[in-house]
């Protein structure tokens, strides 16, 4: 009966280990090792705070960004209403600036009567006629140059 | 360590000792087997089910949740494009939109759960501050609407300016109630009311066009609608920025009309005037036309009404005995008031055109050839046609006429004559041509199609009547438009009232330029006419369309209502004069149509050639066509009495000589104390103005004005300059012994200042048409 039992489980799996002893070494330079701690303590801290920067900035730039957005949104509106109320100022000016308001007002608030006609003369302009000398032997071509230094003035200033 | 393993093996020594269960091992293995594969059959089944319930709803009905997701995450909101603005052709606004705000209450949040007082007193508070600020509601209806609990929406008010829906804002915050809220909205606004109203039209509650260019274009000024859709939460508020997509509005565009604001003031007020002075029943109408381009540079309708309220019947006896009906009989009046009074006669009603149509005759028959300026005609005072007896409006008959005489008389004998020899065929191609036939393509709505006979139907009577102008009924804007063909060279414009739309940065998106009409008389044609016309008006009938310094020719007309006198057996009359300018170059005409006039008279040549003659006479210097004065126009010409007072006796004489007038010194003083007519006044050339020279005794210089009236131009002159008075003259011009004064402007008898000056207005007893 043992050995049945025996057959179904491997005993061998509960025998004593063996284990392998290990060579500990002694750490000569425990101060160095003791400012690596520090140093991960340090890391560890400046990661974090990194991040913890990073999510603030994050939302606050959400946080301006929604209030910079309500800003215009209220601007807007208020551009809306107050050109709601240029255009009906505008409205009203223009309804009181009738021709005929106008005409009424003038002949009878202010006693104007209309232009007569000899008061309107009328002009006619003509363009004179003009003269040109067209230059010739050393003068053209002074006047060639002038014009080309001219232009190249022109150019430089741009 | 070690004493930990050898518990172990302690342990699995004693449970070694302990015998197990009576099993085999194969049974056991396949046990368990089963079990698997019933769990994993079972497992199979659920995820199974789960993937075709899966396909079934992400598959087979992924258009229908997928709309129901944008539903429901979705919020779709208009972006209401701005409506065009409409300009006259100096860019002055005719109308253009504005923001506004609908009020809109929820009924449903002023009701309080349980507590029916405290929801009585909201729904009263309410009402007491709708009514209280906003004009024009019903306080019972407001209670009913706002007692409806179970709504959440009611429109209290459509456009409502931002100065009223501040002051509604104010008293609601300060009883502190809920459910109003302000829908942004659109109104349209016309600046100057009553101004070209069948020209631009108006707009509905929705600003969509129901007349004139704002229904004619309402594609171009209205724009394109935009949206912003955006994602929203479980309650219905905005997440803006977890998703949102905007789809910018297209506004509308503006269109340049090509109407003049400044013409168009002075058409319609002299219109008005004539309108009313002359109990005209039917409406009047007025057109001026660039003849060149068939540009209208004003059109008018009188009555016509405020843009502002175009729902408001403006007659005041139309309104009364629409008010006196009621029910569905009340309705169907009002609708068929509001649509008589926004009905634009211009291009929408028909018209006999009377003896005006006698200048497309004319024209037709000279450039047919069947007739030259040297044919005459004999007018007997009536012609029998095939039966039919057509007088003469003259009565005693012309005697011999020539072409131009015929056309100057407006001789009806005379122009049959001129039909007959065209014959039908001719005659009706010629009705073609000048395009009476169909409609003028004018961008306006509800042109009417012109009622005219054509070759087919058209006997030797017709063609007799409608040679002079009646039995063929068309529209005023087709009568300008042949006219205009008559007098440019022979040319048909093509009539229009935009010239460009533009976009909201004011670039041109498109320019209305009218393509050349074809030519329907010849320049020699055209050239005669305006000779003819502009001797018609100078000594003709057409005198009391005169205007001093200016070319002007015309034709008047006055036709009979024939349907009206058939069905009613009333004579009723349309009177009508057109006017083109200057003659020898014209660049304007101006015709004026009044339909039943009820007045001393109702010849065209009496009661519209003076409205013409007033539009031409403000016209004219407006479009800077320059003023030149013959030497008999010279005596009529006015001008304003210059500022004397203060200056020495010299200097006044001298200043009163260069303007044409003469001085007389009243007292031994040097220096001028006070004048009479006083400054400013305008007095024709060769009036006298008394100057005082010792105190102001002007006064007392008094005089007794004569009875002038019925007397010629000559003989009233001589009377009022021998009563000390002076003389002005307006109406007609014509010397002749059938021109007499019909008014004068201060009553006989009466005491006035002496140098004061009467005007009286001349009428030429001799126009018939």
């Amino acid at each position: 009966m043992q050995d049945k039992n025996a057959q179904a489980y491997d005993l061998a799996r509960f025998e004593t280990a063996q284990f392998n002893t290990l060579r500990v070494v002694e750490n000569k330079n425990a101060a160095q090792e003791k400012r690596r701690q520090a140093l991960r303590w340090v890391e560890r801290v400046v990661s974090c705070a990194l991040i913890l920067a990073l999510t603030v900035s994050v939302l606050y730039s959400q946080t301006r960004k929604t209030a910079l957005s309500d800003e215009i949104t209220q601007l807007e509106q208020t551009l809306v209403e107050e050109q709601s109320v240029y255009d009906q100022l505008n409205y009203q000016l223009e309804s009181d600036a009738t021709l005929g308001n106008i005409e009424e007002y003038v002949s009878r608030e202010l006693g104007m009567v209309k232009t007569d006609k000899s008061q309107v003369t009328y002009v006619t302009l003509t363009e004179e006629n003009r003269l040109e000398i067209a230059e010739a032997g050393f003068a053209k071509y002074w006047s060639q140059m002038q014009a080309k230094l001219d232009e190249l003035l022109v150019y430089i200033r741009g | 360590m070690q004493k930990k393993m050898k518990q172990q093996q302690q342990d699995t020594a004693a449970r070694a000792d302990t015998p197990p269960a009576s099993h085999a091992p194969n049974s056991r293995i396949s046990e368990a087997r089963v079990r698997i594969c019933v769990l994993a059959g079972v497992f199979l089944l659920l995820v199974g089910v789960v993937v075709a319930r899966l396909w079934y709803l992400q598959v087979d009905q992924y258009e229908h949740y997928t709309q129901k997701v944008l539903n429901q995450q979705l919020r779709d909101t208009a972006i209401t494009a701005n409506r065009g603005t409409i300009y006259d052709c100096n860019m002055k606004v005719l109308a253009s939109s504005a923001t506004v705000w609908n009020i809109v209450v929820s009924p449903e949040a002023l009701y309080e759960k349980d507590d029916e007082e405290e929801t009585q007193k909201n729904i009263t508070s309410m009402a007491d501050a709708l009514c209280g600020v906003l004009e024009g509601l019903d306080r019972e209806t407001v209670l009913e609407k706002l007692s409806n609990h179970e709504s959440a929406y009611y429109m209290v008010k459509r456009q409502v300016d931002k100065t009223t829906a501040d002051a509604l804002r104010a008293e609601i915050a300060a009883r502190k109630l809920p459910g109003v809220s302000y829908e942004q909205s659109s109104k349209r606004y016309y600046p100057y009311g009553a101004f070209a109203s069948n020209i631009i039209g108006f707009v509905g509650n929705d600003n969509q066009g129901l007349s004139g260019v704002e229904l004619y274009y309402d594609e171009e000024l209205s724009g394109t609608d935009g949206r912003v859709i955006s994602a929203k939460d479980g309650w219905g508020e905005d997440m803006a920025y977890e998703y949102s997509t905007s789809y910018p509005a297209t506004d509308g565009y503006s269109l340049v009309l090509t109407v003049d604001e400044v013409i168009q003031h002075y058409l319609e007020k002299y219109l008005e005037q004539a309108v009313t002075f002359h109990n005209v029943r039917e409406k009047g109408v007025g057109i001026v036309m660039d003849v060149e381009t068939g540009a209208i540079l004003a059109m008018a309708t009188i009555p016509d009404y405020d843009l502002n309220d175009p729902f408001t019947i403006v007659d005041s006896n139309v309104m009364a005995s629409v008010n006196a009906l009621s029910g569905d009989e009340r309705s169907n009046a009002l609708m068929i008031a509001r649509e008589a009074q926004w009905r634009n006669k211009a291009v929408s009603d028909l018209y006999e055109p009377g003896s005006v149509f006698k200048i497309v005759t004319a024209a037709s028959a000279l450039d047919s050839g069947v007739v030259s300026l040297k044919s005459s005609f004999n007018c007997a005072g009536a012609i029998t046609v095939e039966g039919v007896r057509m007088r003469c409006a003259h009565g005693a008959g012309h005697g011999v006429l020539s072409f131009g005489g015929a056309l100057l008389n407006s001789c009806n004998p005379s122009f049959i004559q001129i039909g007959q020899r065209m014959g039908i065929e001719s005659f009706c191609d010629y009705v073609n041509a000048f395009g009476l036939t169909q409609r003028t393509g004018i961008d306006l709505p509800g042109e009417s199609r012109s009622l005219v006979y054509t070759a087919k139907t058209m006997g030797p009577v017709e063609l007799a009547s409608c040679s002079f102008g009646q039995s063929n009924k068309i529209t005023p804007i087709q009568m300008i438009t042949a006219v205009a063909a008559s007098v440019n060279g022979g040319y048909l414009v093509h009539p229009h009232v935009v010239s460009k739309i533009v976009n909201a940065e004011g670039e041109i998106v498109q320019d209305l330029v009218a393509e050349p009409g074809r030519q329907v008389v010849s320049e020699d044609v055209s050239v005669a006419l305006r000779d003819i016309l502009e001797e018609t008006v100078s000594n003709g009938p057409g005198n009391m369309a005169y205007v001093l310094g200016y070319r002007v020719g015309g034709k008047s007309g006055t036709s009979q209502k024939l349907d009206k006198a058939q069905a009613e057996g009333q004579e009723v009359y349309i009177a009508s004069f057109v006017g083109v300018a200057p003659a020898d170059d014209p660049k304007i005409a101006v015709l004026v149509v009044l339909d039943e006039p009820d007045s001393y008279s109702y010849y065209g040549g009496q009661l519209s050639a003076p409205v013409v003659g007033s539009v031409m006479n403000d016209v004219l210097p407006y479009l800077g066509v320059e003023a030149s004065y013959s030497q008999s126009e010279m005596g009529s010409v006015e001008v304003s009495a210059p500022y004397c007072k203060g200056s020495s006796v010299t200097a006044a004489q001298v200043t009163l000589q260069k303007k044409g007038l003469s001085a007389t010194v009243i007292g031994g003083g040097t220096h001028v104390v006070a004048q009479f007519p006083t400054a400013g006044t305008s007095l024709r050339q060769g009036s006298t103005v008394l100057l005082y020279t010792e105190a102001d005794n002007s006064t007392t210089n008094l005089v007794t004005v004569p009875d002038v009236r019925g007397y010629t131009a000559g003989i009233a002159q001589q009377m009022l300059t021998a009563a000390g008075l002076n003389f002005s003259r307006t109406g007609s011009y014509r010397d002749a012994s059938s021109v007499v004064v019909d008014t004068q402007s201060v009553e006989p008898g009466v005491q006035v200042p002496a140098g004061s000056v009467v005007i009286v207005n001349f009428v030429d007893n001799s126009l018939i048409d």
